[in-house]
């Protein structure tokens, strides 16, 4: 029999080898199929702001939501199915969410990034986009808002998954909970077609700092429900 | 090759014994091993094991440590020995009944029994 | 850390559903086990409870000593592959099946899963989703064997499998069994085909066990008589029958338990007929619905 030494955090290691290639591939797609519209837009002199914006908000959200769907209903099946703990799964895969979003904002944020290479580029044309100015001294703040705001769609993710993996009906209880749990990031990107709610939740003009509060107690609270939604969960056949 | 309807540590020592009886077993000849036994039969190891065992107890099958089992010098003679006991209850009154249920008369009998034997004896 | 599990009076409830009623065995280990059931008799529910995929409503199961549920120490061990296994999922890629047990299974043999993958004839660059179902029951076999977890259970695994195919399963298990001391449970309800690999026997129905012997034993305990229908209920009055079959005057009863040779001899000298009793019959009439026993 071979021994081995037992390596540290295998599951968040499969998940990652799983989701960042996937990730990775996805941007470099997107960001090609952005970069060649938008300069065709550009060239047209269109007006490109809308379309783009609202697809490099909405694409990634969901794109990490469905991932952290599929952390639970395909990862924590294998994981359970090697012998592992439940108790070892809630760490590992919250680990994955923070490390996921921050991968996905990082490469969105280099996307905008690279836009600013384009408008010196499309200055050589003299082309003009009528995109708004972006500040290149902005792109950390980009960033921070990107990563908080995937994240909390992957933990609403994760969360609906085991509502979901545990029964239907608890599938069905848990998302409200993952709505609520993506509402900070809906307030502080504006309700950018968000289904169900209406702009008042764009009123409440909450500031920077109360943001990242409530993001932070939603966070501690997910995880708690996380840990105990996984607890004690059956793993059921795929027929049942 | 071994059915369910029987124990088949009883099926296989009856194999071995068969062989032994033909001659395809010799005297101090070695027998497969239980493991390869198992594989090659598709039979559990274990009962395998336990047929052997049998076979050990009868003295028809000794044992030699890391190397593996044998069959005794005597075992075709023991095994003889054996069934001539249980020849007669075990063949002969079956087919005497047989006869009698078909109404073959009991001299036709001999009369095939002692045709078969000296033709045997004759090359 | 020896492999012995210790069933007591374990009951299994879920959707409304009792799954298993006041199930106890032990098994001691090392053995191949064949549990045996028709669909819907719980055989899963106990493996799976077993492997921890699901936590026992009442009474007791530990292995080596040690509760079950959601215990690294224990299910790091235990290795349970359900048809064609749950670490198969169709959106993977064979490749990264293998690779992700070969991360999350602390005892995995990558070697031994390259060989298993050859044999099987596996392709590595597929997904899951794309192989036929026999393909994707033998990546479970692969899993459960490389595993080279000290109990490793296949339910129903060869599902789908081509009889060849079922060989080299059967074939595999045996080699294993005898290399290394590890126990096997193999559930199924086709019986004729792999009865001999089997030490010890269980069946269960409906959500009890209603048997565990060894194999060996339970081939020699059934017996059919046969005969007139009034001398057969006369021998079998007081013996554990457990099916009758009759046609005209003519009456078969599957008696089970040994017969002893002042029975035997009673039996001959009645004109009853003494045959013996395969297995799968055995099988077939203790799981028969309503059946009295």
């Amino acid at each position: 029999m071979t021994t081995r030494v037992a390596k540290r955090w295998p599951l968040l290691r499969v998940l990652l080898s799983a989701h960042l290639t996937f990730l990775a591939l996805l941007w470099a797609m997107f960001t090609l199929l952005v970069l060649v519209v938008t300069s065709i837009l550009v060239w047209t002199n269109a007006d490109t702001d809308n379309i783009m914006h609202l697809l490099s908000v909405q694409a990634p959200r969901w794109l990490l939501f469905g991932l952290g769907l599929d952390a639970v209903s395909t990862y924590l099946r294998i994981h359970l199915s090697h012998g592992r703990t439940r108790r070892e799964f809630t760490g590992q895969a919250l680990a994955h969410a923070g490390i996921l979003s921050g991968a996905a904002a990082f490469l969105i944020t280099a996307g905008y990034a690279m836009e600013f290479g384009l408008r010196s580029l499309y200055a050589v044309f003299d082309w003009r986009s009528r995109a708004p100015e972006l500040d290149p001294a902005t792109l950390p703040q980009v960033f921070g808002t990107f990563w908080l705001s995937l994240l909390m769609w992957m933990v609403a993710g994760l969360v609906i998954g085991l509502g979901f993996f545990r029964s239907p009906a608890h599938g069905i209880f848990s998302i409200p909970v993952g709505i609520v749990i993506v509402l900070p990031s809906v307030i502080s990107n504006r309700n950018a077609g968000m289904p169900f709610l209406g702009d008042w939740v764009v009123d409440l003009d909450l500031g920077p700092g109360e943001i990242l509060a409530i993001s932070a107690v939603i966070l501690v609270a997910s995880a708690g429900l996380l840990r105990r939604g996984v607890r004690g969960v059956p793993m059921r056949t795929s027929a049942e | 090759m071994f059915d369910d309807r029987s124990p088949i540590y009883r099926q296989i020592a009856e194999q071995i014994e068969a062989d032994v009886l033909r001659g395809a077993l010799g005297a101090d000849d070695q027998v497969m091993s239980t493991t390869k036994y198992a594989a090659f039969h598709r039979i559990n190891p274990a009962t395998v094991a336990k047929a052997f065992q049998q076979l050990v107890d009868d003295g028809l099958l000794y044992k030699r440590r890391g190397v593996g089992m044998f069959v005794s010098p005597d075992a075709p003679e023991t095994l003889r020995e054996r069934r001539r006991k249980t020849f007669f209850t075990d063949v002969v009154d079956p087919m005497v009944a047989q006869a009698r249920t078909l109404r073959i008369p009991a001299g036709e009998l001999i009369d095939r029994i002692t045709e078969l034997s000296t033709g045997e004896e004759q090359p | 850390m020896s492999m012995v599990v210790e069933v007591d009076q374990l009951t299994l409830r879920y959707h409304d559903v009792t799954a298993l009623d006041e199930v106890s065995c032990t098994l001691t280990g090392g053995k191949i086990y064949g549990l045996l059931g028709r669909n819907g008799s719980g055989k899963t529910s106990l493996l799976s409870v077993l492997a921890g995929y699901r936590e026992h409503t009442d009474g007791q199961v530990r292995i080596g000593g040690l509760p079950v549920f959601d215990n690294a120490e224990v299910t790091s061990r235990v290795c349970l592959v359900r048809g064609s296994g749950d670490a198969t999922q169709n959106s993977l890629k064979v490749a990264d099946v293998l690779e992700f047990a070969a991360i999350l299974r602390t005892s995995w043999d990558s070697d031994y899963a390259a060989e298993l993958v050859e044999l099987f004839s596996l392709p590595l660059n597929k997904t899951v989703g794309s192989l036929s179902h026999g393909r994707r029951s033998a990546l479970g076999i692969v899993i459960g064997l490389a595993s080279r977890t000290p109990l490793t259970m296949f339910d129903e695994s060869y599902l789908g499998l081509d009889a060849p195919t079922r060989y080299k399963f059967y074939d595999a298990v045996l080699a294993e069994a005898m290399a290394q001391p590890r126990t096997i449970i193999l559930s199924t309800h086709l019986i004729e085909e792999v009865s001999a690999l089997f030490e010890e026997v269980l069946i269960l129905d409906d959500g009890k066990l209603v048997l565990h012997e060894e194999a060996e034993t339970l081939r020699a305990s059934g017996c059919a008589v046969t005969g007139d229908a009034e001398v057969v209920d006369r021998f079998v009055d007081g013996l554990r029958v457990l099916g009758e079959k009759r046609l005209g005057r003519t009456k078969s009863a599957m008696v089970y338990g040994d017969l002893d040779a002042e029975q035997r001899a009673g039996a001959s000298a009645a004109g009853l007929d003494l045959g013996p009793l395969a297995l799968q019959d055995l099988f077939v009439h203790l799981t028969e619905p309503g059946d009295p026993s």
